[in-house]
C-alpha cells in the first residue's frame, strides 16, 4: 500500500538532483555578489583614521558635503582622531600646586 | 581699555570679566602688555558669538558648506572639540543654541538680570560629533542648526597663549588671568605665584587655607556663582549641561582645578560643575589636583591640591 512505484522514485531522484544544482548556482552566486559588494562598501567606508582626508579632498567652497547627523553619539565607533590634539589625555602640572606661605597675592581664581 | 597699570601689573575689563597680567620683571611690562592686548582682540575676533562681525559668526551662517578657517580659529576649534573628546561631550562646544535658548544671547553687560518672561525649553547638544573638523587644512563642515560656543575653552586658550608668547618676548615669568583662568609661563617668583582661590575671581580670599601657589601650568575656577540671571522666577547660570540643554545642576558652587595648561585647567574644571557627585572620582582618574565646593558649603581636595586637614580627601 502506498508503495512508490519505480518510475516515481526516479523522477523524485531527479528533481533532488535539479534541486541540487540550481541551490549550488544560487550559493555560488550569491557568494560571488557578496565578494563585490563587500570590496565596494569596503573602499567606499572611510575608517576613524581615513574619514578626514576623505571628507577634506571630497569638500571645497562651491560643492556642500552632506554630513550624517547620528541622532546620539555612535558609542561604538571610535574616536575621531582628527579631533584629538598630540595629548590624549587631560594633562595634571608638572608640579602640584604647594600651600602659601604668605605674602600678598598675585592673581585670584573664581568664578567669572 | 586699562583700567590698572602699576608697576609690575595691568588690570582691565575683558570679555565681561577681569584681565590680569602680571610680570616679574616690571620694565617688561609694556611689552607684555602689547601681547595682551593683541591676543585678546584676536581671540574676540575669531571666536566671540555676540559680535556680528566675527569669523565664528560669520561660520554660522555658512553652515552645510565647508570652509576653511583661520589658524587661530582653527586652534580654538581643536582645542574645543579635544576638550569634547576627553570629556565625553560633558564640555561640548555645540552648546551655543542651548546657551541662546537659555536667554543668553548677548554680552553679559547687556543681559537683562531679571525678566518675567520664560525661557525657550531646553535645547541639548546637537553633539560635538557631528562638527567634521580637520586641522591640517583647517576645513570646517558645521551642519545646519549646529551653534558653536567656544566661548569655555576659548577664554582659557587665550590666557595660554598670552602667558606664553609674553613670556617668550619679554624674557621674565608671566602670570595671566582671564576671568580667573590663570596661565604662568617663565621663571616663576622665589616661593612661587600666589593665588587666592575662591568663589568669586574679583574679590580677594581672606582665607589663607583658599591660597595656592603655583610655578607652572594653568589653574582654572569654574561656578555657578557669577553670570547669573533670572528669568520667570528662576534662577540661571551660564554653565549648561549639553546633554540636557539645561543649566548644570547645582552639586559644586566652584570647582578649581591645575592642570599642565589653563585650557586642561577649564576643561576639568567645567567638566566638573556638570559631571556633579561624580567628579571627585573622575578627576583623580585624571591625576588632576582640584579643590572642590559644594553648595552646603563642604570642601572636597582631590590628591595634590594642599589643604589643611578637615577638608574632604575625594
Amino acid at each position: 500500500m502506498n508503495r512508490p512505484e519505480p518510475n516515481h522514485l526516479r523522477r523524485r531522484a531527479e528533481g533532488r538532483r535539479r534541486v541540487g544544482r540550481a541551490t549550488g548556482w544560487t550559493a555560488a552566486t550569491g557568494g560571488v555578489l557578496a565578494g563585490v559588494f563587500g570590496l565596494a562598501f569596503a573602499y567606499d567606508m572611510p575608517t576613524a583614521t581615513a574619514a578626514p582626508a576623505a571628507v577634506a579632498s571630497a569638500a571645497s567652497d562651491d560643492d556642500p558635503v552632506p554630513v550624517p547627523a547620528p541622532v546620539t553619539p555612535p558609542s561604538t565607533v571610535a574616536p575621531h582622531r582628527h579631533h584629538a590634539s598630540p595629548t590624549a589625555t587631560l594633562q595634571p602640572p608638572a608640579a602640584a600646586p604647594g600651600p602659601s606661605t604668605g605674602g600678598s597675592r598675585h592673581a585670584s581664581s573664581g568664578a567669572s | 581699555m586699562i583700567d590698572v597699570a602699576v608697576g609690575d601689573r595691568v588690570e582691565l575689563r575683558a570679555w565681561g570679566s577681569t584681565a590680569a597680567l602680571v610680570v616679574e620683571d616690571p620694565a617688561a611690562l609694556p611689552a607684555a602688555e602689547r601681547v595682551l592686548m593683541r591676543e585678546l582682540a584676536a581671540v574676540d575676533a575669531a571666536c566671540s558669538r555676540f559680535r556680528i562681525d566675527s569669523e565664528i559668526t560669520r561660520l554660522h551662517a555658512l553652515a552645510g558648506t565647508a570652509v576653511t578657517v583661520s589658524p587661530l580659529l582653527a586652534e580654538a576649534l581643536t582645542v574645543a572639540l579635544r576638550a569634547a573628546q576627553l570629556t565625553d561631550g560633558v564640555v561640548d562646544p555645540t552648546v551655543g543654541s542651548a546657551v541662546r535658548a537659555l536667554g543668553y544671547d548677548r554680552d553679559l553687560a547687556d543681559l537683562p538680570r531679571d525678566a518675567p518672561g520664560p525661557v525657550q525649553a531646553p535645547l541639548p547638544a546637537p553633539g560635538w560629533w557631528r562638527v567634521t573638523w580637520d586641522p591640517m587644512s583647517r576645513r570646517l563642515l558645521l551642519p545646519h542648526g549646529v551653534e558653536l560656543d567656544l566661548g569655555a575653552t576659548a577664554k582659557a586658550l587665550a590666557a595660554d597663549r598670552i602667558a606664553v608668547q609674553a613670556s617668550e618676548e619679554v624674557g621674565c615669568g608671566v602670570l595671566v588671568s582671564l576671568g580667573g583662568d590663570v596661565r604662568v609661563a617663565g621663571a616663576a617668583p622665589v616661593g612661587g605665584w600666589r593665588l587666592g582661590v575662591g568663589d568669586d575671581h574679583e574679590h580677594a580670599q581672606t582665607d589663607p587655607a583658599a591660597t595656592v601657589t603655583i610655578t607652572v601650568g594653568g589653574l582654572a575656577t569654574s561656578g555657578t556663582t557669577r553670570r547669573r540671571w533670572r528669568r520667570a522666577g528662576r534662577d540661571l547660570h551660564h554653565i549648561v549641561d549639553p546633554r540636557t540643554g539645561d543649566v548644570a545642576d547645582g552639586y559644586w558652587r566652584t570647582a578649581s582645578v591645575a592642570a599642565a595648561s589653563c585650557v586642561d585647567a577649564n576643561t576639568a574644571s567645567t567638566a566638573a560643575i556638570v559631571m556633579g557627585a561624580h567628579a571627585p572620582v573622575w578627576l583623580e582618574r585624571c591625576r588632576l589636583p582640584a579643590r572642590l565646593v559644594a553648595v552646603d558649603g563642604r570642601v572636597v581636595r582631590t590628591t595634590g591640591w594642599p589643604g589643611p586637614g578637615g577638608e574632604e580627601l575625594a
